[in-house]
């Protein structure tokens, strides 16, 4: 298999020191394809590798650095007057993922772009929520009634709501896996020791450490689709060494909670696959739980078939059969981890029909694209 | 009412304006001169009362301009909340 | 004089096999894109416009991989259609295939306006003479490449006719010499000018007229690596059958009329402020409403003595 050379640098970031020009300029391709180049610079900076990059490659790193600032500054604004809100409905929020990294100064939103702000709400409060976020110039992203039904009556999230005027999304969960999924999470458990931040004026809501770190590993294990897999994979191997340092005794909170709210599986591969693929050393509690985990489990080639080939940079520098095939099976795994198949089937069939009939191009939401000052849409309207 | 100004701004003066950058919410304004010598005389610190931000402003002036200023005031108070460079402040 | 290879070296057939195989390799100002495409009027057009350009290799470092492709799937035998590519990643909607070439260098355009951030990045055009440069913001209509195609027809130097570039550490203004496009009308007036002119391909867009591509001169190309101070900011207008008339703007208002025309302000944040508090200190700043070229030549000829 033709090993991508963005993980070979995650393993091994010294080998930058005998690139050549061809090398950068594929580890340049391979990570912006990965949304990972503020990631790497990040890891450069921590191991003193900084003065081996080439200046022409540095201003590609340091610009996505620049973005990312950027997008954290706008994030900040978007929690600060949702926060208003959530307090004047006397509304208890937890932010998820790459906004509550930010928010609890965590060292891997420094290098993490996103695009989506993630709250968790409780599910009899969302239709007030939601009808408050309307008032503030929030709309339903998916206006499709087959989609708003789907969302509403399988899954643990609402349609994605975006601001009219300034373009952010923010996503409402109420669960952190689909409803219908025959393995429900008592959000409760693991909401439990959420923690109050005090660091700012904001006073947000995050997951405690364990909880944070299994959400992302059960949310990276039960994607389908996982074009941004490896930063995923990455996002888990920043906050495990981090947190490690930070709590006492980490692997077994770990395991604890896992086993409370029935996840063992999804901390059983996280640990695997951060050990096989970013060659992370795990703690004798991980490592026992690992190999104890493994001898219960049947189908893990397939599953090693899939993860191995997929935590790669997604580019057509990296492209081969396995990949494909693995891709396709990760894309059904995920749908049936998220629904059960007599629900599946008719969900797929239906949204391939929808993708059919449509023929306009469906432009991914970013939140700071340059729309007005895009030159080419200058250049078109430009007369005389 | 209490008010206190955001820290970290940045500003450029000019003959009749101030250009002032908002680190916070990355946003640039441009402010009369006048608005922005409210500005300076708050402090970042801490919450500062509006009454007396209008006192210090119309300390030498008649009764008849007071009316007047103080409307003036305010209108750059507010002016000056809906940018976010100054805040409410509230326990 | 330099002795770097330019594309010129390459034949028709070597240009267009490049294009077809690993990619063309060329300097781009700072920037080094690498080309691909197996479209017959990009290898016409490249080769008819970046002649003067410096050639590169895959040994080089690149920072831009752009390809223009037609779409897979059944689309292409309906109406034949066309994408452009940064890498893998297509940020815009197909467009007719007969704009090939425009959409490459709306392409190119794209992915410095995006990735660029160690410069201030303008909507400007920017030209240079006596060492005097002259930077011109303005919005779409306001005959921006028009001008700027007259100004380097008349002995400037051009920089760039779409984008400035502030370099955010030296302040100092780096050069594109990038063709100038230029849409209907346009393309007449610049070919009735008394000069040596070479056109791309005229391009029909049904929607908008016509649009076409004039070559920068090889000076200008020569030159490119010359990096410049900012001298003075011009924003401006055409208006029919007006007189010239030329006004001295204060600079708060000069420095949010350069804000509104960045690319990437916002996304720079301090760094940018501090970027356009320079930029306005360092220059002088005017309003420029004209319709006729000789007035309006003779006002930049003043300005460069």
């Amino acid at each position: 298999m033709h090993t991508s050379l963005l993980i070979q640098v995650l393993q091994e970031p010294t080998i930058i020191k005998r690139f050549t020009a061809k090398d950068w300029n594929l580890l340049l391709r391979q990570a912006s394809s990965a949304k990972m180049l503020a990631r790497l610079a990040y890891s450069f900076k921590a191991d003193n590798l900084t003065d081996f990059i080439p200046n022409k490659i540095l201003n590609h790193v340091n610009a996505e650095q620049v973005k990312v600032a950027h997008l954290h500054t706008q994030v900040r604004q978007e929690v600060e007057a949702l926060n208003q809100l959530f307090n004047k409905l006397a509304i208890k929020a937890i932010y998820l993922k790459g906004t509550a990294y930010l928010l609890a100064n965590l060292p891997l939103a420094q290098g993490r772009f996103f695009s989506d702000i993630d709250i968790l709400l409780n599910q009899d409060e969302i239709a007030k929520v939601e009808v408050a976020l309307k008032c503030q110039g929030w709309k339903s992203q998916k206006t499709d009634d087959h989609d708003q039904a789907y969302y509403r009556n399988y899954m643990h999230e609402i349609p994605p709501m975006q601001h009219i005027m300034r373009g952010t999304v923010i996503d409402i969960h109420h669960n952190i896996l689909p409803v219908c999924n025959d393995n429900t999470i008592d959000i409760n458990l693991l909401t439990a020791d959420a923690l109050k931040l005090d660091d700012s004026s904001l006073q947000s809501t995050v997951l405690s450490p364990a909880a944070m770190f299994l959400h992302s590993a059960i949310h990276l294990f039960h994607e389908g689709e996982l074009e941004q897999g490896l930063r995923g994979l990455s996002d888990l191997d920043i906050l495990l060494g981090y947190f490690e340092e930070s709590e006492t005794n980490f692997s077994q909170q770990l395991i604890h909670l896992a086993e409370q709210i029935n996840q063992q599986q999804s901390l059983f591969y996280a640990w695997r696959y951060l050990a096989k693929i970013l060659n992370r050393k795990l703690s004798k509690t991980a490592q026992a739980f690992v190999d104890n985990y493994q001898e219960q489990t049947s189908n893990l080639a397939t599953i090693d078939f899939i993860y191995t080939n997929l935590f790669t940079a997604h580019h057509s520098t990296t492209t081969s059969w396995r990949f494909t095939l693995a891709a396709q099976l990760a894309y059904w795994r995920g749908h049936l981890l998220r629904m059960p198949l007599r629900l599946l089937i008719p969900h797929l069939l239906k949204k391939s029909w929808l993708q059919l009939t449509e023929l306009t191009k469906k432009e991914p939401i970013t939140m700071n694209k340059v729309n007005a000052l895009d030159p080419r849409f200058h250049q078109i309207d430009e007369e005389k | 009412m209490k008010i206190i100004k955001v820290g970290n701004l940045l500003t450029k003066h000019y003959d009749e304006h101030v250009i002032v950058f908002d680190p916070n919410t990355g946003q640039t304004h441009c402010l009369d001169s006048n608005v922005n010598e409210v500005l300076n005389h708050l402090p970042t610190n801490k919450p500062y009362q509006s009454s007396q931000l209008k006192q210090f402003f119309m300390q030498d002036c008649a009764n008849d301009e007071k009316t007047m200023l103080n409307d003036y005031i305010q209108d750059m108070i507010d002016n000056l909340l809906q940018l976010k460079l100054i805040r409410a402040y509230s326990l | 004089m330099s002795t770097k290879t330019t594309l010129n070296s390459l034949n028709a057939y070597e240009i267009s096999q490049q294009l077809r195989n690993d990619g063309l390799v060329v300097a781009v100002g700072p920037f080094v894109f690498c080309i691909k495409s197996s479209l017959a009027s990009i290898a016409n057009n490249v080769q008819r416009i970046y002649g003067d350009f410096q050639l590169l290799s895959h040994h080089d470092l690149i920072d831009f991989y752009v390809s223009i492709k037609k779409p897979k799937g059944l689309r292409r035998f309906i109406k034949p259609q066309i994408n452009f590519y940064c890498d893998d990643y297509s940020p815009f909607l197909p467009l007719p295939a007969s704009q090939a070439f425009p959409l490459l260098e709306w392409g190119m355009n794209w992915c410095i306006a995006q990735h660029a951030h160690h410069h201030l990045l303008l909507h400007s055009a920017v030209l240079e003479k006596n060492g005097k440069s002259v930077i011109l913001p303005a919005q779409s209509g306001s005959g921006k490449s028009t001008l700027c195609a007259l100004l380097a027809l008349n002995g400037w130097r051009l920089l760039s006719d779409e984008m400035a570039l502030i370099d955010l550490k030296s302040n100092q203004l780096h050069a594109l010499a990038r063709p100038i496009s230029l849409k209907n009308e346009s393309i007449n007036i610049i070919q009735q000018q008394n000069c040596e002119t070479i056109f791309g391909e005229i391009v029909d867009d049904t929607n908008k007229g016509t649009i076409s591509h004039l070559k920068p001169s090889k000076v200008s190309v020569q030159q490119v690596e010359n990096t410049v101070a900012p001298y003075a900011i011009v924003f401006p207008k055409y208006q029919a059958k007006q007189p010239i008339q030329v006004n001295a703007t204060d600079k708060a208002t000069a420095f949010m009329g350069v804000i509104e025309n960045s690319f990437n302000y916002s996304i720079l944040a301090e760094a940018g402020f501090k970027a356009v508090s320079q930029l306005i200190d360092s220059t002088q700043c005017h309003t420029l409403t004209y319709s006729s070229t000789e007035e309006v030549l003779a006002f930049f000829e003043e300005l460069a003595h």
